[in-house]
Order: structure tokens, then C-alpha cells, then sequence
């Protein structure tokens, strides 16, 4: 890294406090897992937040207390605020239950006799299978 | 199953949406002993987030299933069953279930099998109209919307192939995802529909249905991932090779334990086991009916309603409840050979072609079928004018598998008597061992090819 002047330095310091108040602002997520974990290093750890931080805030000067331990623990949740706040997974599970319950309930089903326990024969018309009606 | 969800699924109880195709409540041994209780109760433990109506829910009558709902920690959506005094959503179910997942507002709709009151019980559907899908969804779903639903989930209760084609002829809202029930041979686990991921599961939690769904909340748009049906079965005699979850074994050993007596009796014995469907099985069932009660010309009780074969060894109360599962009872009637012979001919023009068995197994009697002609079983013809006293079950009486005995004889005899329990007394009676077993004594001739 290269030196930075030191008036520089004071307004880009300046600079950094204003945009970190704002982002924290933004950000709850953010916000939170600073204070919890970055109080002593106070702004410099801002420096090793999501990719907006490192852009303001990775000056030279920063780096002597931009211990890896900081790093560690502000990217795992930083990673987790950043794509949730955009996205949210949904996973549907669908089971269709008739003959489920007296099966070895919540293992794998199983068969007897190397055949299916559910059988098929019937009478409805509508379907393309011989399911049929049941009682 | 849950542990397999943990493991694989990335499972989150109470985030990740778990469906059922509905008839939860029905089609076992415990689950009728218990009439439900028991299958509401793993459910419950197992995080279920909403269920659909199926057709066999109604089983144990509309009160039973109303304690079941209220007992139910996950909600039942009947979109289509309606108030036929209001034409209104019943009260019974709700319209649509609303999930709230991280923020995402997820209505689940579900679509009973519009001709619940035919396959189903009935009676415990009176007062009751379920509504055509396509009409439903075109209602339905932009209530969801303006609800404020991010994704609209639709639920089927119906075999993927029967309402496939209604849902392609006419528009219908767009929807984000549907799930259905496959019936027979599978030819296509996961399908689309309408644009929407289309996915289908079978009975007996033998598999399972999963998608991923990944929601923008910057645009709103909806991207459905990693579709698939995941076999979850192994071989008998191995070991299980998951794990079951505690909480969940805790609760299914409750309620095998109360049961645990009734149901591990030794009845029987069989080397090689009976198939279903079988002319050995059907035959034997209906045989049964006419033992139990000989002074009963006929016997006759819809194919549908025998769900299971007999496995070789031991055979005990709990598989013969399983091979007739519900709680039909026999009634008595007095029809004329004529009224018989209709109503027989009636049903099968309803059987899907090439099931032989459909729609009756029977006894006493052999038939034709082309036309229907049905002969008593020394070989000589059924005299049409002639009263005889023929059993059925009381679902055939109300109108079920296209039978309607009701109207030709309004004053049956209610025998009191469970359609399963002649086949357990004749096993009982029979006393087979593995040195005489049960397929010595089993009639495999079929029934549909006359004297």
C-alpha cells in the first residue's frame, strides 16, 4: 500500500465516518454485527465489511489494525445480510399421504413382499390411472 | 422422514413448507383405529404447513374430521369445497392458507377432487359443492394476490392426468407452482403446467416432491429450482437406513402402543402372500361376506375399497385392516335379479378399461360382461324377477363407485358389521399354518368370464 498524506488521511477519515454512519444506517444487519464484534477497532473494521466499506475505507493507515481476526468474524455475516436482503430460498416439501401412517412413520417407507403396499384397481373414469375411489 | 429431510433438505421445522395431497387421515390400520387421531398428531410433529382436503378425509364423518382439524397445528385448505346454501368457501377449510417465510407471503390453494361425494363418503359431504378447478383458481388465486401473496402454491387432489387437460383448455391465473397426486405408472415426475413447475407425488410416502422456489424481493419475480421426486423406500428385510427423529418416533410408539394388540394378532399364515389386486384376494373377501352371512345370496364390495395385498408369513389383524381399511359396513338389501343386474352393468361402464376387477369384487355370482349377464354360481342364469338378498357395503349404497343402491332399496339392513371383519373371521376360522397356508384354501378363477 502506498502513504497517504496526513490531511488526506483526516478527510478521508472524515469522509469514511459519514459514509459507515450512513451504510450502518441502510444496513441494520451491518449495523449490528459491527457493534457486537468491532468495538475496539471501532472504524478501521469497517474496512474489512461488505465490498462498499473496503472501497471507502481500505486506506494504508487502516491496515495495522485490520487484524485477520476482524476480518473472520465481520465476513460470514456481512455474506449472509448482503444476499438475503435481495433473495429469499423457499424449499417445498409435498407428500401425498393416503396408507402413510402405519409405514415406519418417519424413516424411508418401506415394502413388503418386494411389492408396493399402495395397489391400484378401481373404477373412476376421469383419470388416466386405475387409482380409483377408495371407500 | 424428517431425519431424511434433515439431512437432505436442508429442513427448517416451521420454514420450510411442508404440503400434503390430502386424504392424511385414512387407508391404514392405525389411522383408522384412531380415526385420524394418530395421523394428525405425526403430522403435527412432523411440521406439516397445510394440508388439502382429500376425498377420503371425510371417512369417519364431518364431525370426526372437524375434531381433526381443530387438533391440526398446520392448516386445511378446501378452495373449491363450498357452503351449498351460500355458495360461499365452508367454514370447514379455509380459501387458501397464507405462510409467512422470512418476510414472503406464501398462499397455499387447494383443489379437492371435484367428485369427492362419489369416491368419497358421501353422506359426511352434504350440504357440501365442490367447485370445478379452473372456476376456483380464477376466483381464488386473485384473492391471494390482493391478500398480498408473494407465491400462489396450488395443491390437487387428483391423479396428475385427470385435470391436466381442464387446467390447459382455459386461462387460468398464472400460479407459481402445482402439486398433484400420481397415480399409476410414472411417467414424468416433473412436469409444467400453465408455465409453473408441475410435480407430482404417489401414496405411502414412498416418495416425495421438492422444489426450491427463489423469490426476489427487489422485483418480485419467482424462480423455481431443483425440481424433483426423491424415492424414499428400501427393500424389506434390510435395515432402515435412516434414522428416524426422536420426537417424531416418540409420537408414532404412542399410538402403535395403543393399538399394539388389536393389531399384532396372528390370524393367519401365508408362504407366498396375496397379491392386489387379485381374483385370489377379491374372491376371498367376498367369499368371506357370504360365509358370515349365509343366508345372503350375493355379495358385492367395490374394488376400490381393497388397498392392499397380504404379505408371505404371519398374517395379523392390523395387514387385513390394511387391505380393508375403511370403515365401510355391510348392509343387507333386497333387489330383484333385474335391479342387480342394471346396477352392476351401471357401475362397470364407469370401470377404466382393462381393469378387470372393477367394479366389485363379488360372490355368488359370475358375470359377462358384454352385455352384463350375471349367473348364479351353479352355472344358471340370475332370474331378473326374482328377489334375492344381496350384500354391499354401505359407501356402494350411498352412490359410491357408481353403485346407487339407495333408491332401489330404501330400507336396507345395517348389518353393524365392518366390510373387513368376515375376511378376519374367516382366517380365524380357517386357522392356516405355514404347514396348511392360506393359498390352499384361495379361489384365484375369475369372476368375469361367466360359468
Amino acid at each position: 500500500m502506498k502513504s497517504t498524506p496526513s490531511n488526506c488521511f483526516s478527510i478521508r477519515l472524515l469522509l469514511a465516518i459519514c459514509l459507515v454512519l450512513v451504510w450502518s444506517g441502510c444496513d441494520d444487519e451491518t449495523k449490528k454485527t459491527d457493534a457486537d464484534t468491532d468495538t475496539p477497532s471501532g472504524l478501521t473494521d469497517t474496512s474489512t465489511d461488505s465490498s462498499p466499506d473496503t472501497t471507502v475505507t481500505d486506506t494504508s493507515s487502516d491496515l495495522a489494525t485490520d487484524t485477520p481476526a476482524d476480518t473472520t468474524m465481520d465476513t460470514a455475516p456481512d455474506e449472509v445480510a448482503d444476499t438475503t436482503s435481495t433473495d429469499v430460498e423457499l424449499t417445498i416439501l409435498f407428500t401425498a399421504n393416503e396408507h402413510a401412517a402405519t409405514n415406519p412413520i418417519d424413516a424411508a417407507a418401506t415394502s413388503r413382499g418386494g411389492r408396493p403396499i399402495w395397489s391400484v384397481g378401481g373404477s373412476r373414469t376421469r383419470t388416466l390411472s386405475p387409482a380409483g375411489p377408495s371407500s | 422422514m424428517v431425519s431424511w429431510w434433515l439431512q437432505n433438505e436442508d429442513f427448517v421445522p416451521g420454514r420450510t413448507i411442508v404440503l400434503s395431497g390430502g386424504d392424511s387421515l385414512s387407508s391404514t390400520s392405525l389411522a383408522t383405529l384412531t380415526q385420524g387421531e394418530a395421523s394428525v398428531a405425526v403430522m403435527n410433529a412432523m411440521s406439516y404447513s397445510a394440508v388439502l382436503f382429500g376425498n377420503l378425509d371425510f371417512n369417519y364423518g364431518r364431525a370426526v374430521l372437524e375434531q381433526r382439524i381443530s387438533e391440526s397445528s398446520f392448516g386445511w385448505v378446501g378452495s373449491n369445497i363450498l357452503d351449498a346454501a351460500t355458495g360461499q368457501v365452508s367454514s370447514l377449510g379455509k380459501a387458501y392458507e397464507m405462510l409467512e417465510v422470512d418476510g414472503v407471503s406464501v398462499a397455499i390453494i387447494g383443489l379437492a377432487e371435484v367428485d369427492s361425494p362419489s369416491t368419497g363418503f358421501g353422506q359426511a359431504m352434504q350440504g357440501l359443492e365442490f367447485a370445478e378447478h379452473v372456476e376456483t383458481l380464477q376466483t381464488v388465486v386473485p384473492q391471494a394476490r390482493g391478500a398480498g401473496a408473494d407465491v400462489v402454491i396450488v395443491v390437487v387432489h387428483e391423479c396428475v392426468g385427470s385435470f391436466v387437460p381442464d387446467m390447459t383448455a382455459v386461462t387460468v391465473p398464472a400460479v407459481d407452482a402445482y402439486f398433484a397426486l400420481r397415480c399409476g405408472a410414472l411417467a414424468n415426475p416433473t412436469d409444467s403446467l400453465n408455465g409453473a413447475p408441475l410435480l407430482v407425488a404417489q401414496s405411502n410416502w414412498n416418495d416425495y416432491a421438492r422444489l426450491g422456489l427463489r423469490v426476489s424481493l427487489s422485483d418480485g419475480t419467482v424462480s423455481p429450482h431443483d425440481p424433483g421426486l426423491v424415492l424414499v423406500q428400501y427393500a424389506s428385510g434390510n435395515p432402515n437406513p435412516v434414522t428416524p427423529s426422536a420426537a417424531v418416533q416418540a409420537v408414532v410408539d404412542t399410538w402403535n402402543d395403543s393399538i399394539a394388540a388389536i393389531i399384532s394378532e396372528v390370524i393367519g399364515y401365508t408362504a407366498i402372500g396375496v397379491a392386489n389386486p387379485s381374483w385370489e384376494l377379491n374372491n376371498f373377501i367376498a367369499d368371506s361376506w357370504l360365509a358370515s352371512f349365509p343366508d345372503a345370496n350375493f355379495a358385492l364390495t367395490n374394488n376400490g375399497g381393497i388397498r392392499a395385498g397380504i404379505a408371505p408369513g404371519d398374517i395379523t389383524v392390523g395387514e387385513i385392516i390394511d387391505v380393508a381399511p375403511f370403515d365401510n359396513l355391510i348392509f343387507k338389501l333386497t333387489l330383484t335379479g333385474q335391479q342387480l343386474t342394471d346396477s352392476f352393468a351401471a357401475a362397470r361402464a364407469g370401470c377404466t378399461i382393462g381393469n378387470v376387477y372393477c367394479p366389485a369384487a363379488i360372490a355368488g355370482f359370475t358375470y359377462t360382461p358384454s352385455p352384463v349377464t350375471l349367473f348364479k354360481s351353479d352355472g344358471s342364469a340370475v332370474d331378473p324377477n326374482t328377489s334375492y338378498t344381496v350384500l354391499v357395503n354401505n359407501f356402494m349404497y350411498f352412490g359410491g363407485s357408481g353403485f346407487d343402491f339407495q333408491a332401489l332399496d330404501p330400507t336396507p339392513i345395517d348389518t353393524g358389521v365392518f366390510y373387513r371383519q368376515p375376511a378376519i373371521e374367516r382366517l380365524r376360522a380357517l386357522g392356516t399354518t405355514n404347514l396348511d397356508p392360506l393359498e390352499n384354501h384361495l379361489d384365484a378363477v375369475p369372476r368375469n368370464a361367466g360359468p
